[in-house]
């Protein structure tokens, strides 16, 4: 197989309205050719919506797309070289393996040798050689969506599109699937665009992620820095779990915490906020201690619990905020009785309401009983 | 990272805080205009100009008096003793034969449903046949066996026994044989309900105490009580509007589709502008039932939440004795009409009298006479069907998939608006609108054809449209994603997916179309005459060739079954509902 005909992808001001939503507020995102980029944020984010004007399933309001810098916005799905894999791997049921991968090759008037070639190919490397004459109904969930892959990659389109290709696939598979499209990636040489929720997903196999929060993309950046260096609460909250501590930064490094904290904290990297800043504490790079005095901030325990490589423990502070912390060793304090955190490492991130809240649902109920009196 | 705490974060959101706005992003395909933008334009020009327009011009014309507007068709039509008449004996005779075919067919799929019977396929079966014979078959036969000189009626006689009536002709026999004839639309429906009930609440009721009769009142009818419905405005309706019956057996009973015909098409003082009055009032009449249907539905949908089949009770002896029977009578004599013409299709008839001695004659003449009959009828309905097919499958893909924002809704209600229109009232606008004009269709096939597509587009794209919404938009976008045109992706993948609907719909469409009276009895002409037809028309002559006419309904009953055989055997469940 050819090597490298991945092209560079150029995402300009795109904005999309549907009929009372807007789902995509101007976005901007540069690929490098046969990277690996991943589209990470949570549902109604407008990954997808993304995903498909790249496809060309939907056409951008305004903004322009570029595949190695000419601008294919108005280009139709079908001239504009792409593998997609769908969530539901959307094999065409009526056709067989074989006829699933070749229907693409036979549209491109490929000889009958070249396109069974192709096809033969195209299942070796997904590991899937002698199925050709399969139905889809008679495989598996994971060799479905193998199939659609390499009925993608037959084509040897420029940019591949992934649609949370591993959600429906079981924990163990999903966690198997990943090495190996990034194998296929890598070997193929191809640029992937990669759509999912899962923080884990993104981080294990991207070059870069963008994480996408309200039609916009918060953060790009290598999987480091997303997680390291997060620059707005949202993203820190939503790519592992944090507590956030309010106060303000006077972007050299210095933050005053408006709950006293205790003795220095560690050095902060990149891009520091100016102004109303947030903490971002992260349970791994915290630690419980039973000396309260010299511990950066002091909290009750609430609770407390082994998962086998350590325990994490929730703690009330002062200012009422949970704050959870991974730790190896057990704790002398019993719930209820006070105990100590030392800051192994922290970030900083301008301050806003905007965070990933898991319990918004409740949120929600909350503002209708006081919006209620008022109706 | 505890890996298993994000997943646990992330996953539970995608359900519960999911904004309903991305889902139909998802379904919505393209808006690039195109080849299916043009599709759609053509059909909406095709289907207004053949299905609105028509009705159009009968609502020009009843409300068209000396060339100008007024309601004095109305006033003479509803001032008219015999359409006063016709307008409540068609209302009586609805209401009372769509009641008792519920009373009889309810009965009958409760047992079926419940209990564990022999012969259960075979019912079903029966009813789906049912379903589809010819309208009027029941008629014929039924007057032939019981009319003032009918098979049955002279030989009780010759035994001496006296019948309690003279001639089943008459108001009496309009309600006797369409009861028989629409009872297996109720039947199939509330079958279909009763087996759809979560067993669970059956025995959450025996748990609290009820014995199996407050159950079954308090529980199971009130449960079955939206499929009751709309089985009654079914049967209702179809008796409401049929033509052939009320014209064999009523005996002269005034009844309105009858007397629309009449007024539209007699030898004598036609009245083409109180026909249109009339047909207003039929389909005034079908637009009320059908309100006052979806008003009683309303809120009384309930969703079914076990997949757990429902267990057939075991019954043994008398009671199993006493439901076969029941069963079996009431097949019976749904089925009397069609033993009665294979039966007066092989004995010979003198003048209208049946002499039994056996014979073929009667099918030998009908080929020698008719055989272009015959093949006409297949005909007809053959191209009415394949482009009712095409049509219905371009509408079903342009409202489920491509949702253009007037086009497509404006289709669907198009394509719909043929379900309330009477078969009657359907040919007076048809020759109102192409009797004359830029387009003169009237004495052409092409009008019949027309008519049969109009009749049946309802229900084959409501078929095709239940299909499509099954089978996946990624299914086609994935197709496109590897080169395939919209058009291409949607004859190679979607339309092969839809093809169970597409056969099975158009097949059920192709029998009702082959069966068609009302509309075609209206349209027809020399040559393009169809069994349907020649069979009405013999059935209303006294001693015409009945052997001859009970032998063509015999090939008319095997055009329906034949079909109908092989897409049950193909696609387990095939209603004409």
């Amino acid at each position: 197989m050819e090597r490298g005909n991945g092209v560079a992808v150029g995402v300009e001001a795109i904005s999309k309205e549907f009929p009372g939503h807007v789902a995509l507020k101007g976005v901007d995102l540069e690929i490098e050719a046969r990277s690996f980029t991943t589209l990470l944020g949570p549902s109604g984010c407008g990954k997808t919506t993304l995903l498909r004007i790249l496809a060309g399933f939907e056409t951008a309001t305004s903004g322009r797309v570029t595949f190695d810098g000419r601008d294919i916005a108005r280009m139709p799905s079908w001239k504009r070289n792409i593998g997609f894999v769908f969530q539901n791997y959307a094999l065409w049921p009526h056709m067989s393996i074989r006829d699933n991968i070749a229907y693409g090759l036979k549209l491109r008037k490929l000889g009958k040798e070249q396109i069974a070639e192709r096809v033969t190919e195209s299942l070796r490397m997904v590991g899937l050689d002698g199925r050709a004459e399969a139905f889809p109904g008679q495989l598996s969930g994971g060799q479905q969506q193998r199939v659609a892959i390499a009925r993608a990659l037959a084509l040897r389109p420029n940019v591949l599109l992934l649609d949370e290709p591993l959600s429906n696939l079981d924990a163990k598979m999903r966690i198997g699937m990943r090495q190996e499209l990034l194998r296929l990636q890598r070997e193929v040489g191809i640029t992937a665009v990669y759509v999912t929720h899962d923080q884990e997903e993104a981080l294990e196999m991207s070059d870069q992620v963008a994480v996408m929060h309200d039609g916009r993309i918060d953060q790009v950046g290598s999987p480091q820095a997303i997680y390291e260096t997060p620059e707005t609460a949202f993203v820190a909250s939503f790519i592992g779990h944090v507590t956030l501590l309010g106060g303000v930064s006077d972007g050299a490094g210095g933050f005053r915490s408006d709950l006293p904290i205790a003795g220095a904290l560690p050095a902060f990297d990149g891009a520091l906020p100016t102004g109303r800043a947030q903490l971002v504490l992260r349970p791994e790079d915290l630690d419980l201690v039973d000396d309260v005095e010299h511990a950066h901030l002091r909290g009750t325990l609430v609770r407390s619990s082994y998962h086998g490589r350590g325990y994490r423990s929730a703690l009330r502070l002062a200012d009422g905020t949970l704050c959870e912390v991974d730790h190896r060793r057990p704790v002398a304090a019993a719930p209820g009785e006070e105990a100590g955190i030392r800051v192994g490492a922290a970030a900083l991130v301008p301050e806003s309401d905007d965070y990933y809240r898991e319990a918004a649902p409740e949120a929600e109920s909350a503002d209708d009983l006081v919006a209620a009196p008022a109706a | 990272m505890p890996s298993n705490d994000l997943r646990e974060r992330v996953e539970p959101l995608e359900e519960t805080l999911a904004p309903p706005a991305p889902v139909p992003v998802k379904r919505r395909a393209s808006r690039r205009p195109g080849v299916w933008l043009l599709v759609a334009l053509g059909l909406l020009l095709l289907l207004a100009s053949t299905i609105v327009l028509p009705q159009l011009r009968l609502v020009g014309e009843a409300f068209t008096d000396d060339g100008g507007f007024s309601f004095a068709n109305f006033i003479e039509f509803f001032t008219t003793p015999r359409f006063q008449e016709a307008i409540l004996n068609s209302l009586v005779v609805a209401v009372v034969a769509g009641v008792l075919a519920c009373a009889v067919a309810v009965p009958a799929a409760y047992v079926l449903a419940q209990f564990d019977l022999p012969g259960r396929n075979g019912f079903l079966t029966l009813a789906t046949m049912a379903t589809v014979s010819p309208p009027f078959l029941g008629a014929y036969a039924w007057v032939l066996l019981l009319g003032r000189g009918g098979i049955l009626t002279t030989q009780l006689r010759a035994w001496g026994i006296e019948l309690p009536f003279d001639t089943i002709i008459g108001p009496g026999g309009i309600v006797w044989v369409t009861v028989w004839a629409t009872q297996a639309l109720v039947f199939l429906l509330a079958y279909d309900a009763f087996r759809a009930i979560d067993p669970s609440l059956d025995e959450a009721s025996s748990s609290v105490g009820a014995g199996p009769w407050r159950t079954r009142l308090r529980i199971v009818l009130p449960m079955a009580v939206p499929a009751l419905v709309t089985g009654f405005y079914m049967s209702s309706m179809k008796i409401f509007t049929d033509f052939g019956t009320p014209l064999i057996i009523g005996g002269g009973t005034p009844m309105l589709p009858t007397a629309v015909y009449y007024e539209f098409l007699s030898e004598v003082s036609t009245n083409p502008a109180i026909a249109s009055a009339g047909s207003l009032v039929m389909l005034g009449v079908a637009c009320i039932a059908l309100a006052l249907q979806q008003w009683a539905l309303r809120r009384r949908t309930y969703a079914s939440v076990s997949s757990r089949r429902r267990p057939l009770q075991p019954v043994r002896g008398v009671k199993k004795g006493l439901m076969i029977a029941y069963l079996g009578v009431v097949f019976g004599l749904s089925f009397v009409p069609h033993l009665v013409v294979v039966g007066t299709s092989l004995l010979t008839w003198k003048a209208g009298i049946l002499k039994w001695i056996p014979t073929f004659d009667n099918y030998v003449r009908l080929f020698d006479e008719n055989l272009e009959v015959i093949l006409m009828s297949l005909l007809l309905a053959g191209i009415a069907c394949v482009l009712c097919v095409i049509v219905a499958v371009l509408v079903a893909y342009l409202t489920v998939r491509r949702r253009y924002s007037v086009i497509s809704p404006a289709l669907n209600v198009i394509t719909m608006v043929p379900y309330i229109i009477p078969g009657t009232v359907l040919a007076i606008g048809l020759i109102l609108a192409f009797g004359s004009g830029p387009l003169i269709l009237t004495g052409t096939a092409t009008i019949l054809v027309l008519a049969y597509f109009i009749r049946r587009i309802p229900y084959v794209t409501k078929s095709i449209e239940a299909a499509l919404t099954q089978v996946h938009p990624a299914l086609e976008e994935a197709a496109m994603s590897v080169g395939a045109k919209p058009m291409r992706a949607f004859r190679q993948i979607t339309v092969p997916l839809v093809r169970p609907a597409i056969v099975s719909g158009g097949t059920v469409g192709f029998l009702q179309m082959v069966t068609e009276l009302s509309a075609t009895v209206m349209l027809y002409s020399v040559p393009f005459i169809t069994m349907t037809v020649v069979i009405f028309t013999n059935a209303m002559q006294p001693a015409s060739p009945f052997g001859v006419a009970s032998a063509m309904t015999v090939v008319l009953m095997l055009a329906v079954y034949i079909p109908l055989y092989f897409v049950r055997r193909k696609f387990a469940s095939v209603t004409s509902v």
